[in-house]
């Protein structure tokens, strides 16, 4: 009998990079089939074309047996395959259960109005089914985020879907919360219902899933059964990261200098929790995990751009309390930030404006600026970072990725910061712009820069980080120095494992 | 990586969440009966300010007065929820006000309908520019309103119209069973628009254009063609406020405009929508309205310049917006 | 999830007037079209049109718009927008002509303080409440119209102030002085939009606040002073506008109509309404635009009521062609 949902030599580009290649997948009905994978591995490019958010380049799905094309996610929805992705997406001031039925409510016969008393029924047995209690009838602003997710999964399953694809579903959600979504889930799984479960957590692999699925880079590693013999965790990471260690002999670097930050039980309500670490003059840390871990909040929390609950931080010895991005400039720290083009450059502005944006005054002369002096420090960093433009005056937007990202970063150092916090430095740049961006970063440490590297892709983590901070779901798990660290050491523990440093 | 909501904190953080839907429902129905409250202390207040406020005919002049802002007001009460903002309302109304002047020897119904229509035209050219061309509604609908001013001076060549026809006067100035009739007209659009807003399909639509328009999209809600229906909404109860104005001034006065939309605006902010789409009622358009409104008549009754009504009205706007920030920060 | 691969955009933008930029010259060459239009037809209409007399005239109307206009460039291309400069021009003319026999010094400088003082509060306003422009200034615009008509109890008021008038009726050589201001204004205005730390701000801030503010820019900071400029430019154009007319007029703001006024040659001058791009050249292209468009109806008799209708049509139209060219 044909599998309940396939695909067959999926592709997909998005613009330079390809993101599925030649991938393979079957879901049988009555199935939970778990997928894993790293950061950028895929997953949710996947699940999205199942879904219908996004459409295939290349190759097939089959539904039943028979080859569909979903151009809208409302037609998938129709054939009964229902996504739920991580980011919540709902009304804050509907009801429950309006935005469980968002879209097609359900209709008296007499004068066409919603018939709420229906649907609140509706809603409460699906929730119920899902174990949540909850008055259908409240706001949805009102809610807790783990009962929103819940939700969430809920009006999935209102669609009556044979199909169901999930994304993430436990991050947010407490042990009874998941033991009784594991519960429902079992019951459909009894009602012929597949389920693709895509998680970071391998616990809940081998506790739910009948199948799992390893991608990386854009391609299947493996398909096994999780009962099969010989299947263990550390197989399943070893087929993550799968591809040959490469570290790059990196120069002995002169001993790191003085602490130059310092934080102790930093905490954001919801986003990370109790973390500490240090980085010191001429020193790289690396702060490392996968989606959701909270490195990058902890990043914008240091820099003053996030309110931070509880804990302390420190700059060169002194505690601080950094109001805002401003006060982080002023004693030294520079970020750059993880979207380059929402947070880090102004598109429309050209190069050397925006390497001038954190001083101005640098480059000016009683409140004017001088078009002449930002040509020649805009000139100087182009030489010395090797940024590929026409020239000061080019707008960003014209730049290569890579380059783009040296702009930010000459952003910084015409501030002269002496900290540096990147995030996600190499994100969407070739390999060739990629190492060259590496070799900056450690003749930056050379020179004495304190670098805070919060990356989550471990060969950059691994090749240029001194010590290497990993968190899971907003805590730290795991500290390797260089000597200890393994690629599959730092991976279980952006698991989940706490490693016991 | 994806910031994720309720990272790692889910059992704390359901403590203290568990206890939220019970402290937030408390307030915001203490926020709901805060309006209530005022428009009581207002009245209190009023009458002690002012002995002939609490008389029979002043109640039913403020009600009259109300019911032409409030027209405008519930119109704008679709849109705002609906995540967009309609500066026309002024100009839409004065372009109906001199309509009806103008076809005042024509059949009563078409007097009457005609401007309304006008209104749906200048709505479905709102929402078109909104939509189609995708230019900012506040700057659109600004453009709209200051061509409809135009055109309304036009049809009169800049001089009001005397309305002669008894039967439009009784529109304005009759009562059914003691109800005045823009008062009644108002009453009935309220419950009517309520009832769409609150119950139907089309209703939810809205609050889900308005709350969060990409979910609302994902669920396969048409956005474009349900902010598009709430514009062209608005410019037909801005047409019925200046077909009800027109009765009761009984005149075709293109320079009535001023002040309309800024009131109407004030009205629903105070009521509850918030600017920001997806949250709001047609019931608090009503007290928002009936505040100002009373505000209006305590500063006529205690003689205070008209004009300075005019810097009071843009103080009360302040203040409604002052009030809706703080809401939204809680 | 990042874009992947880069691609290199479309046509770039470059923040300043930059003299030479190829990207500029063609920008600002579309006005230069419209306005070499307008002109040949004008000469068509008139031939009295071309005459240096007929020139300055146009010059001496549009320098109260134009001076709003300097002002709402500045708010624009911050991404902002300002509604309350109808009403604070309005208070300005009318404090003019109240206090015409005050000793100098503070019947010119009241009208300015007022505006500065207006702007300013709209800025700690828009920030502290984190409401939107529009609607704020719409607020503190109708304020101001009412303070000027509580203070001139609805009627406009003549005076006598031989300074005032001459400000706004005199000339300076063949140069009649509303004209002088203006071009003195926007011409400075132009220098600190492209060439000051301020101005370069300012751009900053319409382009990407969210990237000035990681930058470590101080946000509240300039967004208050471009509200307090364009209030300060409110209240001089009230004080010019007194002076050609010789009359302190409460009306003058009624309506939204001189606020569109002022927007709408920034737009035309192809400043994008969302901001981060745009000139102060583009501006006065626009600030011409919109006189000789007044001057052409006047010719061809057209009632000021068709005027508003036209008003209304245009500012569509150059807003659309801004969003147009922004999303290519």
């Amino acid at each position: 009998m044909a599998p309940l949902l396939q695909a067959r030599g999926l592709g997909k580009r998005f613009g330079g990079i390809q993101a599925l290649e030649g991938v393979d997948f079957a879901l049988e009905a009555g199935e939970v089939h778990a997928l894993l994978g790293e950061n950028g591995a895929g997953k949710s490019t996947l699940a999205r074309i199942l879904a219908g958010v996004h459409q295939a380049d290349e190759g097939a799905v089959l539904f039943r047996g028979e080859p569909v094309r979903f151009g809208t996610p409302r037609e998938a929805l129709r054939h009964g395959i229902s996504l739920v992705s991580q980011e919540v997406n709902l009304i804050p001031d509907l009801s429950v259960a309006a935005n469980i039925f968002m879209g097609r409510f359900p209709v008296g016969s007499f004068l066409r109005t919603v018939d709420r008393r229906r649907m609140e029924r509706e809603s409460e047995r699906l929730l119920a089914d899902l174990g949540l209690a909850l008055d259908p009838g409240a706001l949805v602003r009102h809610l807790p985020f783990s009962s929103r997710q819940v939700v969430e999964i809920a009006r999935a399953l209102s669609w009556r879907a044979r199909v169901l694809i999930l994304d993430e579903p436990t991050s947010a959600l407490s042990e009874a919360e998941i033991d009784r979504l594991c519960a429902s889930l079992a019951r459909l799984m009894g009602e012929g219902v597949g389920i693709v479960y895509i998680t970071h957590r391998l616990d809940e692999v081998f506790r739910l899933a009948d199948r799992v699925t390893v991608l990386r880079d854009g391609r299947i590693v493996r398909s096994v059964g999780t009962a099969e013999a010989g299947v263990t965790k550390d197989l399943l990471i070893q087929w993550m990261i799968g591809r040959p260690v490469d570290h790059l002999a990196v120069t002995r670097r002169p001993p790191a200098g003085r602490e130059r930050l310092r934080i102790e039980g930093l905490t954001a309500r919801g986003r990370f929790r109790d973390v500490s670490l240090s980085v010191s003059a001429g020193e790289i840390v690396g702060l490392t995990g996968l989606a959701g871990c909270g490195c990058t909040e902890v990043g914008l929390a240091l820099f003053g751009a996030i309110p931070v609950d509880a804990g302390w931080l420190a700059v060169d010895g002194e505690r601080a309390r950094l109001a805002g991005p401003r006060e982080a400039v002023r004693r030294g720290l520079g970020l750059v930030p993880e979207d380059r083009k929402k947070q880090g450059l102004v598109p429309r502005m050209s190069v050397g404006e925006n390497i001038a944006m954190v001083r101005p005054e640098r480059v000016a002369s009683a409140g004017f600026l001088s078009r002449r002096r930002l040509r020649g420090l805009a000139q100087g960093f182009i030489e010395r970072l090797g940024i590929r433009t026409r020239g000061p005056e080019q707008p960003v937007l014209g730049l290569s990725g890579g380059n783009q990202q040296k702009v930010v970063l000459s952003k910084w150092l015409a501030a002269e910061a002496g900290i540096l916090i990147l995030t996600e430095p190499t994100r969407g740049i070739d390999v060739g712009a990629k190492a060259e961006i590496h070799r900056l970063i450690a003749g930056l440490a050379d020179q004495g820069y304190a670098i805070l590297l919060i990356s989550s892709e471990l060969p950059e983590i691994l090749r240029v980080c001194e010590v290497v901070w990993v968190m899971h779901e907003g805590r730290i798990t795991g500290r390797f120095p260089r000597a200890a660290a393994s690629e599959a050491g730092i991976m279980a523990a952006a698991h989940g494992e706490v490693h016991a440093a | 990586m994806r910031p994720s909501p309720g990272v790692g904190v889910s059992a704390a953080g359901d403590a203290e969440a568990a206890a939220r839907p019970l402290f937030g429902g408390w307030a915001r129905r203490l926020g709901r009966s805060a309006n209530l409250l005022i428009l009581g202390l207002l009245v209190v207040g009023s009458a002690l300010l002012s002995p002939q406020f609490l008389s029979a005919q002043n109640m039913l002049n403020i009600l009259r007065q109300v019911s032409v802002v409030g027209l405008i007001a519930v119109g704008l009460t679709f849109i705002i929820v609906g995540g967009g903002i309609d500066l026309s309302g002024g100009g839409v109304a004065v372009v109906a006000v001199v309509l009806v002047a103008l076809l005042q020897a024509q059949a009563l119904m078409v007097a009457l309908v005609l401007p309304v229509l006008v209104g749906l035209l200048a709505g479905v050219v709102n929402g078109l520019v909104v939509v189609r061309f995708r230019i900012q509604p506040f700057i659109a609908t600004l453009a709209v309103g200051i061509a409809c001013e135009g055109v309304a001076f036009l049809l009169t060549d800049g001089k009001p119209v005397i309305i002669t026809n008894t039967a439009i006067h009784w529109v304005g100035n009759g009562s059914l069973w003691l109800v005045p009739i823009p008062v009644a007209v108002y009453l009935a659009v309220l419950g009517a628009a309520a009832f769409v807003l609150q119950r139907t399909p089309f209703g939810y639509a809205v609050f889900g254009l308005g709350g969060n328009e990409d979910a609302a999209r994902l669920a396969g809600v048409r956005t474009d063609l349900t902010r598009a229906l709430t514009f062209v909404l608005g410019g037909g109860l801005s047409g019925v406020a200046g077909v009800i104005m027109a009765a009761r001034i009984q005149m075709g006065d293109p320079g009535v405009s001023g002040g309309l939309v800024l009131d109407a605006i004030s009205g629903t902010l105070l009521g509850g929508t918030s600017l920001l789409g997806g949250a709001g009622s047609i019931g608090g358009a009503f007290v928002g309205v009936l505040i100002l409104e009373i505000l209006l008549n305590v500063f006529n009754l205690l003689n205070v310049s008209y004009h300075l009504q005019l810097v009071a009205r843009g103080c009360i706007l302040l203040v409604a917006l002052a009030i809706a920030s703080r809401r939204r920060a809680q | 999830m990042s874009g992947p691969g880069e691609a290199a955009a479309g046509v770039p933008r470059t923040a300043g007037a930059e003299r030479g930029g190829p990207a500029t010259w063609l920008r600002r060459a579309q006005h230069l079209l419209v306005f070499l239009v307008l002109v040949l037809l004008s000469t068509t209409l008139s031939e009295y049109f071309l005459t240096l007399e007929n020139v300055m005239n146009i010059l001496r109307q549009v320098a109260v718009v134009g001076l709003l206009a300097i002002g709402a460039t500045f708010v624009v291309i911050s991404g902002g927008v300002d509604l309350s400069v109808g009403g604070v021009a309005a208070l300005g003319s009318v404090v003019v002509a109240l206090t015409a026999g005050w000793p100098l010094p503070l019947v010119l400088g009241l009208p300015l303080a007022i505006g500065t003082v207006m702007g300013f509060a709209n800025g700690v306003i828009i920030l502290r409440l984190g409401i939107q422009p529009f609607i704020v200034t719409l607020a503190t615009g109708s304020i101001a119209e009412g303070v000027a008509f509580y203070l001139s109890d609805g009627n406009p008021i003549r005076f006598e102030n031989a300074m005032v008038t001459g400000l706004g009726k005199g000339y300076l050589g063949p140069l009649p002085v509303p004209g002088l201001i203006f071009l003195t204004a926007i011409v400075a205005a132009g220098l600190v939009l492209s060439r000051s730390v301020y101005g370069y701000a300012v751009y900053a801030l319409g382009g990407n606040e969210e990237a000035a503010r990681l930058s470590g820019m101080p946000i509240i900071r300039y967004r208050v002073i471009t509200y307090t400029l364009g209030g300060a430019l409110g209240g001089l154009g009230g004080l010019v506008l007194a002076g050609r007319v010789g009359i302190g007029d409460p009306t003058v703001g009624a309506g939204f109509g001189l606020a569109l006024d002022a927007v709408t040659p920034v737009l035309i001058g192809g400043t994008d309404l969302v901001g981060g791009s745009g000139t102060m050249v583009g501006t006065f292209f626009g600030v011409l635009i919109v006189g000789m468009l007044n001057n052409i109806f006047n010719l061809l008799s057209v009632t000021a009521y068709w005027q508003m209708v036209a008003k209304g049509g245009i500012i569509l139209v150059a807003v659309y062609l801004g969003y147009r060219q922004a999303r290519h």
